[in-house]
């Protein structure tokens, strides 16, 4: 199992490990986050279906938000795969 | 040491990790649906059978993913792994981690909605048939990342790694291809849970809402499973790009 390990190769392996858990860990937040304000918006349209439209709208819109830090995690990634 | 003890090692390694992890998501899961039905039966006994129907379909999904990982595990401990090295070695620990990983939040998640429901039913169970469905099909949403990282794992597990010679990074994009596909799994599976349980709770206050309900918890659903999805792609691009 013996290998040579260059610098290169080794800033090249942190880069890709790092593109892993980059991705793996910055999906945790968004995740949760955007159940959280699905779930909400079930419960208000249990209660007022009538508005369930103005209520998926304003899911949709705070789910976005809540989506930029694991686009973040994966634009952060795909650099660390292609361009590092 | 040698290059066998050390492919041997880690395989037993990702094992560990694999159960070890795996088993965290799905029992916290099955106690929430437990405690959720006793609570329930505790102020509606005459409806403890159908209750308790509800929490055991309830607790056998939540219970799929850790499922998953104890068929990695054992995989990981029994099946001979081949020619031994570098690649082989991490690949195996990768595979166990990834599982692992990747049974937390589904697990967890699963649980959620099986608790909800378990409560509706006690409370209203002419809403049972309404509630079974949105739980299932919540479960199921919520059950996807556990399946991504049985995907991921099973490609590091039968990766045939002869041709490519052992290097540094490439050990290190096959571990990253593990970490991607599993932790990216905990946020989606425990948010797609949270999702169907509150679809489930609004269900049973308003059990004629419950086709509106299934459609707004499967949007919301589907949105919260993007990230897993993304730890997906990053994790095949990490397994076949190197």
């Amino acid at each position: 199992m013996a290998f040579d390990v260059s610098g290169t190769d080794l800033v090249r392996a942190a880069a890709l490990l790092g593109a892993g858990i980059s991705m793996g860990f910055g999906a945790i937040g968004p995740g949760i986050g955007e159940g959280f304000a699905a779930g909400k918006a079930c419960e208000g349209i249990a209660r007022a279906p009538e508005h369930a439209n103005l209520l998926t709208r304003t899911m949709l819109v705070g789910q976005a938000v809540s989506e930029s830090t694991g686009i973040y995690a994966l634009v952060v990634a795909l650099l660390l795969i292609f361009v590092v | 040491m040698d290059a066998d003890a050390w492919t041997r090692a880690a395989a037993y390694a990702g094992a560990a990790m694999c159960m070890g992890l795996g088993a965290i998501g799905s029992a916290w899961g099955e106690g929430v649906a437990a405690e959720q039905a006793s609570r329930g039966i505790a102020r509606q006994p005459a409806n403890s059978a159908a209750v308790l129907r509800t929490m055991l379909v309830g607790q056998a999904v939540a219970e799929s993913a850790s499922i998953f990982a104890l068929v990695i595990a054992l995989l990981l401990v029994f099946t001979p792994w081949g020619a031994p090295g570098l690649l082989r070695a991490v690949s195996l620990f990768a595979a166990g981690l990834c599982m692992g990983a990747g049974a937390l939040g589904p697990g967890a998640g699963a649980g959620l909605p099986a608790g909800a429901a378990c409560h509706g039913v006690a409370r209203t169970p002419r809403a049972g048939g309404a509630l079974n469905t949105l739980m299932l099909v919540g479960q199921a949403v919520a059950q996807t990342p556990a399946v991504f990282a049985l995907l991921v794992s099973f490609l590091l597990l039968f990766k045939d790694f002869s041709g490519t010679p052992a290097s540094l990074p490439a050990a290190a994009a096959v571990l990253g291809a593990g970490v991607a596909a599993g932790f990216s799994g905990i946020g989606p599976g425990l948010g797609a849970g949270i999702t169907a349980a509150a679809a489930c709770d609004g269900a049973a206050r308003r059990p004629d809402r419950h086709a509106v309900l299934l459609r707004a918890m499967l949007v919301g659903q589907a949105v919260s499973q993007s990230t897993a999805v993304y730890g997906l792609v990053v994790s095949l691009l990490l397994l076949y790009l190197y």
